[in-house]
């Protein structure tokens, strides 16, 4: 222990340049992987240890394997660390990288389980053969390979504007979207994608959408997020005027909203609604203003919530999410 | 104790590729390097070490501008610019962040270790503008969602790195004082005998109204100028004041308060082309800047007038062989 809290970090440079990883940087990253698993549920984030010293040589074992080496992060490290609390600064935070990413796993596996039986009811149609089932939203399906990678990136934005409810670091797989708010996601990726969806995609799908967000997952074992919840009455104002907003939307506005709601770029506005952008623009601003007026006098958070709401009734789109 | 996998696992990741060798510096566009903040740590700030990618040079300040980098891919957005681990000369994934840029001193760029493609950069740095359509054909993150996506709050963190790389070069840039001032040192010579009283009076005016603006504070004449003006014979120059014109300079060098000297001392008779033309000081001014670009200070401000720097461009560079530089700003009097 007295040798780890006396190191230098010229030592571990010229480990590093040597060996690369050798006996001073493996000992002090264990280190480092033992403060930040004692402070957190090893069943979660220790390999479902009741302990998590028993896990503490396999975690570092497979960190070190998969992280500083596979993927050389040890360079990176070594690259930009002046001293010896910029190394341990830098391995910790690679720490919570992969210890959220494990964890994402298991997540994103209990999203996919969810997804399979919402996908298998109406209005989802079930594509059998191949000895897989897939899945699509019905309408015209469109099987271009080349228009994948954009397709779900627009998948991928718009289903990140949908609700996440994360606040509930003591499950092993949080459950990320109510029913109603997968329900919503899955018809943005199937909408999108415009082609039946195997359980690969999900795989690809969740993945991406939930990278953002996997440091944060971790996060929220560690300090409760106190989140505001709505009084009735409030309650009652976001519904009224989120379903009146949504019924006076054309399908064209409500494209807009759901697209500027994700942040997306006017030209992919432009380019989903099949015009120029000097052409998208005037009717975005007339939503906008209409929008505007309909939240005029609410307080910002109403306002805010009314807007998600809006958001989710246009992502699920008239499913029925029962 | 390091298990027998983790050595061998080690042994062939620096057999199939070496650590990264890193080598000087070009600081050309495209180049990403490791770039460090320009202030020496004191108690309140710490030695920032990061990488960066170089989009622009600009030679008349010796700065550069630059893109922060970073390792965390998660956290790429629509607008970033992932370079995957297989980049030539990069061992690890690397997201160049178009947001977050700045202008940096050369010397805080420290050491070269790869190089993206024109078109890279051109997508990188076009990408803010296009909304980030420029970068369709790379590989990039997905765009920002809500309030809440964490990826807001990892932007703010590097920002503020980005800060504290950049604060000192654009405070400059932007025309914020040096914290070093002198006077320049050829205001201080006398016009050549012959000159007759009224110009030379003219001349000794100039070197008052300088030093006038410049008494606000208290003013510090390096030892080393003094050192280095006795070694050109300027001291004795400086005494022709009295003796051909009949005005005393030596009560006007009375005003300053003589300050340390660097430690160190360059040899004022390497490098003796002036810095602009007809000056006859800069045998004394260059070794100064010298020691200044030496002792890790980037910037300072001469006091002069237009008779004395007769050039456009009010900043001259003086480069070490060590690689330091000390930037001379030129304020001319009113």
């Amino acid at each position: 222990m007295s040798r780890i809290r006396f190191m230098k970090i010229s030592d571990l440079q010229r480990e590093f340049s040597e060996d690369l990883i050798g006996e001073l940087i493996y000992s002090r990253v264990n280190s480092l992987v033992e403060g930040m698993l004692r402070r957190r549920d090893p069943t979660i984030y220790a390999r479902g240890a009741h302990d998590y010293r028993d896990a503490l040589a396999d975690v570092t074992q497979d960190f070190v394997l998969d992280v500083l080496i596979g993927e050389r992060q040890i360079d990176y490290v070594m690259a930009i660390s002046p001293d010896i609390e910029s190394f341990d600064r830098l391995v910790t935070r690679q720490i919570r990288r992969y210890l959220a990413r494990t964890r994402a796993r298991t997540v994103i596996d209990n999203l996919i389980e969810r997804s399979l039986p919402i996908l298998r009811k109406a209005p989802f149609v079930t594509h059998a053969g191949g000895g897989e089932d897939r899945f699509s939203l019905g309408g015209a399906l469109v099987d271009d390979p080349a228009g994948d990678e954009a397709q779900l990136r627009t998948a991928v934005a718009l289903a990140q504007a949908v609700p996440k409810t994360i606040g509930q670091g003591e499950q092993r797989a949080p459950r990320i979207y109510d029913q109603e708010a997968l329900t919503g996601v899955l018809s943005i990726l199937c909408t999108q994608l415009k082609r039946p969806v195997s359980r690969a995609d999900l795989q690809d799908f969740f993945h991406i959408l939930l990278t953002p967000w996997a440091t944060a997952l971790l996060d929220l074992d560690a300090e409760e997020h106190a989140r505001r919840t709505l009084t009735p009455e409030e309650e009652a104002v976001v519904n009224e005027v989120s379903q009146t907003m949504v019924a006076q939307m054309s399908d064209e506005e409500r494209l807009i909203f759901q697209y500027k709601y994700a942040n997306m770029p006017d030209r992919e506005i432009a380019s989903a609604l099949g015009l120029s952008r000097q052409s998208a623009a005037p009717r975005k601003r007339e939503l906008f203003l209409r929008i505007s007026s309909q939240v005029e006098g609410l307080a910002l958070d109403i306002q805010q919530a009314v807007l998600a709401r809006v958001n989710a009734i246009i992502a699920i789109g008239g499913v029925d999410t029962g | 104790m390091i298990p027998e996998s983790v050595r061998d696992a080690a042994r062939a990741a620096k057999a199939n590729r070496d650590v990264s060798s890193a080598h000087a510096p070009v600081g050309a566009r495209g180049e990403v390097g490791v770039l460090r903040n320009s202030a020496e740590p004191t108690p309140a700030s710490r030695v920032l070490i990061r990488l960066g990618v170089v989009v622009a040079r600009h030679d008349s300040t010796s700065t550069l501008t630059i893109h922060l980098a970073t390792n965390e891919v998660e956290q790429a957005t629509d607008l970033d610019l992932i370079l995957d681990g297989d980049t030539e000369g990069l061992a690890f994934p690397l997201v160049l962040q178009s947001e977050l840029y700045g202008p940096i001193f050369e010397e805080q760029l420290q050491e070269s270790l790869t190089w993206v493609s024109e078109a890279m950069a051109d997508a990188l740095t076009d990408a803010l503008a296009t909304d980030g359509e420029s970068l369709d054909h790379h590989h990039r993150g997905s765009a920002l969602s809500g309030p809440d996506d964490p990826r807001r709050e990892f932007k703010k963190e590097e920002l503020a790195d980005l800060e504290s790389l950049v604060s000192a070069c654009r405070s400059w840039l932007a025309g914020e004082a040096s914290p070093i001032e002198i006077l320049d040192p050829e205001l201080l010579l006398p016009p050549p005998a012959g000159t007759q009283v009224e110009q030379a009076l003219d001349q000794f005016l100039e070197l008052l109204d300088v030093i006038e603006e410049m008494s606000e504070e208290v003013l510090h004449l390096p030892s080393e100028m003094i050192a280095l003006l006795g070694e050109a014979g300027l001291i004795d120059e400086i005494a022709r004041w009295r003796q051909d014109f009949g005005l005393d300079a030596g009560r006007v060098l009375s005003r300053f308060t003589i300050s340390e000297s660097p430690p160190q001392l360059f040899d004022p008779t390497k490098g003796t082309e002036p810095l602009a033309p007809n000056r006859r000081s800069d045998s004394v001014l260059k070794p100064l800047l010298q020691s200044e670009a030496e002792d890790g200070q980037p910037t300072v401000d001469i006091r002069t007038t237009r008779r004395c720097w007769t050039l456009e461009n009010n900043v001259a560079v003086i480069a070490n062989p060590s690689g330091s530089r000390c930037r001379a700003r030129f304020l001319k009097a009113a």
